[in-house]
Order: C-alpha cells, then structure tokens, then sequence
C-alpha cells in the first residue's frame, strides 16, 4: 500500500501534534496504523523526527559565545585561562597542559567536529533579542512550576515579558522599584516592565512602597494603579477581577468605567460576562490571607541573594566609573561588557552574568584594577543529584563546583557550575558527562553514595588570601575539603603543572565531556 | 573501566553518535525533558557495559538497542501512555533508523544548510521554539501571538525545511 497525498498530509499533521507532546489516543492510534502499513509513511516519519530532533539539538547549543576563551582543561583555575589570553603568545601552563594533552586535543577535535555547525558558524547576533531584566524572584514556597524542565528558581532574574506560570505554591517577586508581589497557584503572569505586572489567571498579592507608586497591574478586565497601597487581586477563569484594597487605594480603570478609586477596606468585582461593570464587593481579606502572610514573613528576603555570589544586582549606589558592580559576602566583583573581555585583567572567576555580559571576579591582587583591594569572594552552587546506576540530576540543577560559564534558558539564563566532580569522601577522582544542553549525562564511580537516595551537594568555593578554597557540603553537613590542589596556584602559577583531560565543544559554555580532575603539583615547590 | 585508551574509545564513539541516538529517543519518546532524561540513562548504561563492547562492533546500534530498552523501562517507571507506539513498530522504526542512518546524517547537515536559508524572522522563530526549557506556549507569550498561531507558524517553517533538505540532497545526489 502507498500513502496517498492526502495521507502525507494526515502524517504531518500528526507528526506535528507528537512533536508537541500533545497527541491523543485517537491520534496516536491512527499515526500508529499509517505508520504499520507503510514503509514510505515510516520513513517520512523518521525523516520529520530527525528534523525535529536535530532542531532540538542545534537549539540546546545554540547562543554561543565567539568573543568566549577557549576552555581551559577542568580544573584549571579560570585567572590561568585568563593569563593565556592576556599574554598572548607566552607560555603559559594552560598551553603547556594543552600541548602535553595529546588526548586532550584530540577529544577537543572531535568535540568540535561534532558539535552542532550551523550555531557554531552562525552567531546570528542580530536574533539576540534586548533582554531587559525588572524584577527577580527573591522567594518561593512549595511551588510547582508547569515548565518542569527549566522551572524558575529563587533568585532568577525576570525579563520585561517574562512568563510565570505557576500550579501551585507561593512565590514572591521583587521589582527593581521596590514592589513585591506574593504569587499564589495557580496563577499566570507576565513581567511587563519594572513597574508593573498582568496577571492572566490567579491571585496576587501587592506591596508597593513610596518609590514605586503608580505600578500598575493589569488584568484582563481593568488596569489596576496603585496609589501607594497594599492590594489582592484574584482573576478568575473569564477574566473577571477582584480587587481588594487593604492599605491606600488603588485606581481601577477599564474601557467602561475609568478612574475608580477603591481604598482600603474596600473591594470591586470587575466583571465581563455582561460587559464590564465595577460593583462593590464584600472585602474578604481571608481570600488572600495565605499570601499576605507569605508577603509579610518575607520582608527583606530579597538581600539575601545579594550574600551569594550569583551574579546579584548592583549595589544602590555603584562607584563612580563603574557601570555595573555586584557585592559578594564580604567583597565585591564587577559586570563588564562583552565588549571589554580582552583588556580585563585576570580574575578568579569569569563568566557571564543574564544580560550576557562578561563576569569577572578580580583575585586581591590584580595590580591591574584592583590594587590591593581584598576582595573575598564566595559563590555557591547547589544541586541535588542522583547518585547510583540511575544518576540523574534534577531539572535545571546542574553540580559541580568549577565555574565555566552561563546557561541560557528560552531568552534568560544562569550561571551554571560545570565541571567534573569529586569523590567527595576520599578524594578520588570523579567523573562526569556533560552534554550539549549542560546537563551531566553522566556521573560514576560514585560507588560510595551508591545508596540510590537522592543526595544534594553544596561546593563552595571561595579565595581567602590569594588561594582558592573550596568547602563540600553533603545533605549539609560539611566534609573535609578535598586536598588542597589548588593551594599556591593563584600565586605562581606559571610553575605549576597538571594532567587529566576534557572534551569540549567550542562553545565554552558547554562542555561535551569532562573526565577526570586535574591534578596540579608545583614544580620544584616540595 | 581504567584503560585510558578504552575510555577514549568510548568517549570517541559516545560524541560521534550521541545526536543520532538522541534522536532515536526522540522517535519513540517525542517529550524532550522525556528523552534528555533517557538519554541520560542510556549514556550512564553505554559506560557501565563498556567493557562488553566489541572494538569494531557498530558502536551505533548497540546504542540504539540500549536506548531502545532504556525508554521501555523509562514508561514503565512513569506508568502512563508516554509510549506512543508498539513494539513491533517501534522495531521496524529501529531497524530502519540503523539501515539508512547514512541518510539521516546527511539530512543533519542539509539542514544546517537549510537553517541558513530561513527567513530572519522564521529563523528567530525557530531559536526562540527550540531554545533549552521553551515551548510553543512560551514562545506565543513571548512575541504576543497565541498559541494555536505559533503552532501553525512552525508547522509551515517545518515543511520548509523538509522540502529544503530533500532538494539539497536532490542537488547534491545531482553533482
């Protein structure tokens, strides 16, 4: 039997809805029946998949960083990478490790032969779409997220158009003007600009300081502004909105009745069904108790993600000459543009920060900018891995502790800790898999945490006069350091040697493959 | 496995064929969380029997075999209806995958090619779609469309790039 061309039609349709996850049994009973008769159907459908797939692929390695260095093998402090490319044609020990990597080079070959070609040759620099990043989310509580893959964590940064789509939980949003929104599922929002928010579905809770009167919500039925207040706002399935006021007053516009003013103790039912009218309604501040709560307990929540070296915001009043600053625990670091990568001096740590600018963190003694300047710096990573035959991370929780660059997740991104990992109670070698999308497809030798539980690793790392120290937690409670590989380097690091090897793409940011630790020795410094 | 010589193997064949057995996954298992976690499975499965691969061996079908296996426990820990297809099916896609999985490297790099040729604004399109964690319904929120038109949209610039890549394999079967 021979497909008609009706019934290529038919497939592709079907193909189409597969693709999208999003089939029914009727569906997938008669893709099943076109695909069992036909060798040409089959065949079609391997060829549409591949397509498909092969976009996958390609999308997962896509955003690649050109003006990015090359990798260093793993292990290699990031201010030796930095060196190399700063000194251009001296020696330094990241050419000498590559040159003496044989193997090295040549997983490096085949990673690049093999890594996705048509974003490697193409950057594509005018589809970057301005990512202006507003708000942040500063909390969550017992959220379940519907994009299960990449869901959005405590300390994300959120862009002007950014969605949230929330099942359940509370979750709290920081705008840039010192609003805060208490989120509770199920609910959607988008981020509309630094001053205001739509919810689609859901109910919302606001707090908005002095600073930021006027931010808006905005909801199917009316546009919410506030005139310095507190407010619940629940939007239910036909778009209908309910306001209540609990301090202040909140201006309540729509297309029919403008200008409303609802002040507190008061509430409105912002109705469509019938064309919309805005009645008064009983308050029922219980309605919102949940998030009130949440949005009380919560204050100041958000300075805490400035104590961890994640990229945080700009402190309120950055120095003179300085564009973007960030504030570690007890140091600091700053943001520079792309632009300015090769004129930066060394740092210990380099990548970039979610508007895909270049983050350095200088080490004390870069005479170059820092002077002697003691800048601490600590930034952690967390992660809940698997350990076992079924090793499996978490979504969007990537391990390890060596910082090699910047996930990017549908139009914003995190830094991720990629790397190789530890034997965590003897010191061993670990080794690790990491794909296209920097997520680690493997982890072994794991024999001893081979219990099958799910176990999370915290590794902080951090420089204390002029060394790197890293610091294990396992299910938080900390283990002995691993030895002090890294003990001297950042001193004299020209005289410094390592083994092991990685494979990588040329995308810094995602490395194929890492095997192995590095291990470095100082020559002559027994 | 502590043979560093076997461990380049593997990880030589495991990068040269990682994409064609994703895809593979990607067949039976068309949830791509679904299949990024199977292929996992299967990498962590690939080097744990290492040591019972034969040098020489088609590395890629006995990939494909343990991909195959590891997406029928893979359904059968979820218990749902993940799993689209019978196994009879599901064999004669395998065999027919491992046959003319020539061809199927050689439509990867057409598309490459194809993707190039794409309108700007279907190219940003596809970036957007195919981004790591976006979906249809993230992208229609994105650029302000609904869902039903960014569907629509991608079906079109699917069947642009099919019919790209089969007249630049045309073409090149024609040199």
């Amino acid at each position: 039997m021979t497909l008609r061309e009706n019934q290529f039609d038919e497939l592709r349709e079907l193909i189409g809805a597969i693709s999208e996850d999003r089939l029914t049994a009727d569906q997938a009973a008669r893709l099943e029946q076109l695909l069992g008769e036909d060798e040409a159907a089959r065949w079609f459908y391997l060829e549409y998949i591949d397509l498909i797939g092969g976009l996958h692929w390609e999308g997962a390695a896509e955003r690649e960083s050109p003006s990015l260095p090359p990798v260093p093998a793993p292990g290699l402090p990031v201010d030796l990478l930095q060196r190399g490319m700063d000194f251009g044609s001296r020696t330094t020990p990241f050419s000498l490790i590559v040159a003496g990597l044989a193997l090295g080079t040549l997983l490096t070959v085949l990673a690049f032969w093999a890594a996705p070609r048509y974003f490697r040759n193409h950057p594509q620099p005018d589809l970057q779409p301005a990512v202006t990043y507003v708000a942040r989310l500063t909390r969550t509580v017992d959220c379940k997220w519907s994009d299960r893959r990449v869901p959005p964590m405590p300390g994300d940064f959120l862009h002007m158009g950014r969605m949230l789509d929330l099942e359940a939980g509370l979750a709290e949003i920081t705008f840039d003007s010192g609003a805060r929104a208490v989120l509770e599922g199920p609910a959607v929002l988008v981020i509309e600009s630094v001053g205001g928010m739509r919810i689609e579905s859901g109910k919302l809770v606001v707090n908005v300081p002095e600073t930021a009167t006027g931010f808006t919500v905005r909801t199917p039925a009316a546009l919410l502004t506030d005139l310095g207040t507190e407010f619940g706002v629940e939007v239910g399935e036909s778009g209908a909105t309910r306001l209540c006021v609990f301090k202040g007053a909140v201006r309540v516009d729509t297309e029919e009745a403008p200008g409303k003013v609802v002040r507190a103790g008061q509430a409105v039912h912002v109705e469509t069904a019938l064309g919309i009218a805005v009645l008064a309604a009983p308050v029922e501040p219980e309605r919102f108790a949940r998030s009130r709560r949440a949005l009380a307990d919560n204050a100041g929540q958000g300075e805490r993600f400035r104590g961890s070296y994640d990229g945080s915001y700009p402190p309120d009043n950055p120095p003179a000459g300085r564009d973007r600053w960030i504030v570690a625990r007890e140091g600091s670091g700053r943001i520079v543009p792309n632009s300015d990568i090769g004129r930066e001096s060394p740092g210990v740590a380099s990548f970039l920060d979610k508007g895909g600018n270049r983050l350095q963190v200088f080490r004390p003694h870069s005479s170059e900018d820092w002077g002697s300047n003691p800048a601490t710096v600590e930034y952690e990573f967390h992660a809940r891995l698997k350990i076992g035959k079924k090793t499996k991370t978490q979504p969007d929780q990537s391990w390890a502790y060596q910082v090699f660059g910047f996930r990017d997740e549908g139009g914003e991104g995190r830094i991720v800790a990629l790397g190789w990992y530890y034997d965590l109670k003897g010191g061993g070698p670990g080794l690790a898999l990491i794909g296209f999308s920097a997520k680690p497809l493997v982890t072994v030798n794991r024999e001893d945490h081979a219990d099958g539980r799910f176990h999370e690793y915290r590794v902080r790392k951090y420089l204390d006069r002029g060394q790197i120290k890293i610091q294990v937690f396992v299910d938080g409670v900390a283990r002995l350091s691993p030895p002090a590989l890294y003990s001297n380097l950042q001193d004299d690091s020209e005289r410094s040697v390592g083994k092991g090897f990685g494979l990588f793409s040329s995308n810094v940011a995602k490395p194929l493959l890492v095997v192995d630790y590095i291990e470095y020795r100082v020559k002559g410094g027994d | 496995m502590t043979d560093p010589s076997r461990t380049e193997e593997f990880v030589r064949l495991l990068t040269l064929h990682q994409r064609r057995v994703y895809v593979f996954i990607l067949a039976q298992l068309p949830n791509r969380a679904d299949a990024d976690d199977v292929l996992q499975e299967t990498n962590v499965v690939l080097w744990n029997k290492f040591d019972q691969y034969q040098p020489g061996s088609d590395f890629r079908s006995w990939a494909a075999r343990v991909a195959h296996f590891e997406v029928l426990k893979f359904c059968g820990r979820r218990r749902k209806g993940v799993l689209y297809f019978s196994d009879p099916l599901v064999e004669d896609l395998l065999t027919m995958a491992l046959a003319r999985a020539d061809e199927l490297d050689a439509r990867q790099e057409a598309l490459a090619h194809c993707l190039t040729k794409l309108r700007p604004r279907d190219r940003d399109l596809i970036r957007r779609r195919y981004s790591p964690g976006a979906s249809t319904k993230s992208v229609a929120h994105g650029v302000g469309r609904s869902v039903d038109a960014i569907y629509k949209a991608l079906q079109r610039i699917h069947d642009t790039l099919f019919q790209c890549i089969g007249r630049t394999l045309a073409k090149e079967g024609a040199e």
